[in-house]
């Protein structure tokens, strides 16, 4: 019992998390609401992740949960990498920039 | 003595070399432009005892960012009308450096790759003129352009074209942008013969042999960022 609470009150703040996180993409966002729901959902009763699963297409609520699970850990490290290219482009533009103004100045004075 | 034609030089750890490289290159050289892509030996101590204007990136971003912050300091430079581009590690010669600026400003081409692979090839060690022949194929294939080098640090770049390339890939793969932005925007280019020096320093310096898949992933990810 004290498992189910604990694994409730995970997907409940993930579930809060994506609904209040205001900087989070779209698609990552819903991921994660439609990821908490249905942790909470087969945690409180497996008939519930049995029913949508059933009308997705998709055997088993075990399943969905499985698919779902893959497709969210994927997306959070595609979205990751793609933060750290975008964070590793700023540095690298800045770093250039300080170079060129720093030395810029610096060559002159030598004229 | 060429006043108008820059040297551009990547440098990054050189303290054991930078200051034959560049005392050698003086003479000839009026305008010496160093990029220090963070080095953290003595490096710095040394460029500012020379005669040289220095770049100073405060962290290492790789040999393509500096590359990239030479060629937009260079393009500043009213008195500027050509970039030879010079590695540090005393691969080069300054015969081959000087040749290479006479021929930009006489030429029609606004590009000139250097070349290991029509004059001597007996120079390059084994098993990096294989990799190097897969990286030209690759890069040929990939930039429909005909090149018998695609990755040598020696090359003449009008100021014409400077504004035309734009290099955000930040190591070894700007070689292959710099090829995949001549061929994609239609500057002209031609090949010239370079004498390359393998010494055991510049082969420990230079590129690793695995950098050439490296490379290979840069290659395509130059031309998916059209």
């Amino acid at each position: 019992m004290i498992f189910k609470i604990i694994f409730i009150s995970i997907f409940s703040l993930s579930l809060i998390w994506g609904l209040i996180r205001p900087f989070s993409s779209f698609s990552g966002r819903w991921f994660l609401r439609i990821f908490s729901v249905v942790g909470i959902l087969s945690i409180l009763g497996v008939d519930y992740t049995q029913k949508i699963a059933e009308f997705v297409g998709i055997g088993r609520g075990a399943d969905l949960f499985l698919y779902l699970s893959l497709v969210t850990i994927f997306l959070f490290i595609a979205f990751t990498v793609n933060r750290f290219d975008t964070l590793n482009r700023k540095i690298s533009t800045l770093v250039k920039e300080i170079a060129i103004l720093s030395e810029s100045s610096s060559y002159r004075d030598k004229d | 003595m060429f006043d108008n034609v820059y040297i551009l030089i990547p440098i990054f750890n050189e303290e054991r070399k930078i200051k034959s490289v560049i005392s050698e290159l003086l003479p000839s050289f009026k305008n010496i432009v160093a990029v220090n892509d963070g080095s953290t030996d003595s490096t710095q101590e040394i460029l500012e005892s020379l005669d040289v204007v220095i770049l100073r990136h405060s962290i290492n971003l790789g040999a393509g960012a500096a590359i990239s912050t030479g060629f937009r300091f260079i393009q500043n430079q009213k008195n500027a009308q050509a970039v030879v581009t010079f590695d540090a590690d005393g691969q080069h010669s300054v015969e081959d450096a000087k040749a290479f600026a006479r021929e930009i400003l006489l030429c029609e081409e606004e590009v000139i790759f250097g070349s290991r692979f029509i004059k001597s090839k007996s120079n390059i060690p084994t098993i990096k003129r294989i990799v190097l022949s897969v990286v030209v194929f690759f890069t040929n294939l990939l930039s429909k352009v005909n090149l018998s080098d695609a990755h040598n640090g020696l090359k003449a770049i009008k100021k014409t074209a400077l504004k035309k390339i734009d290099i955000n890939i930040d190591q070894y793969g700007y070689e292959s942008q710099i090829i995949n932005e001549v061929s994609r925007k239609g500057i002209t280019y031609k090949e010239m013969p370079t004498n390359t020096i393998y010494t055991e320093y510049s082969k420990n310096k230079g590129q690793k042999l695995n950098n050439g898949l490296i490379i290979l992933e840069d290659l395509f990810k130059s031309r998916s960022k059209k």
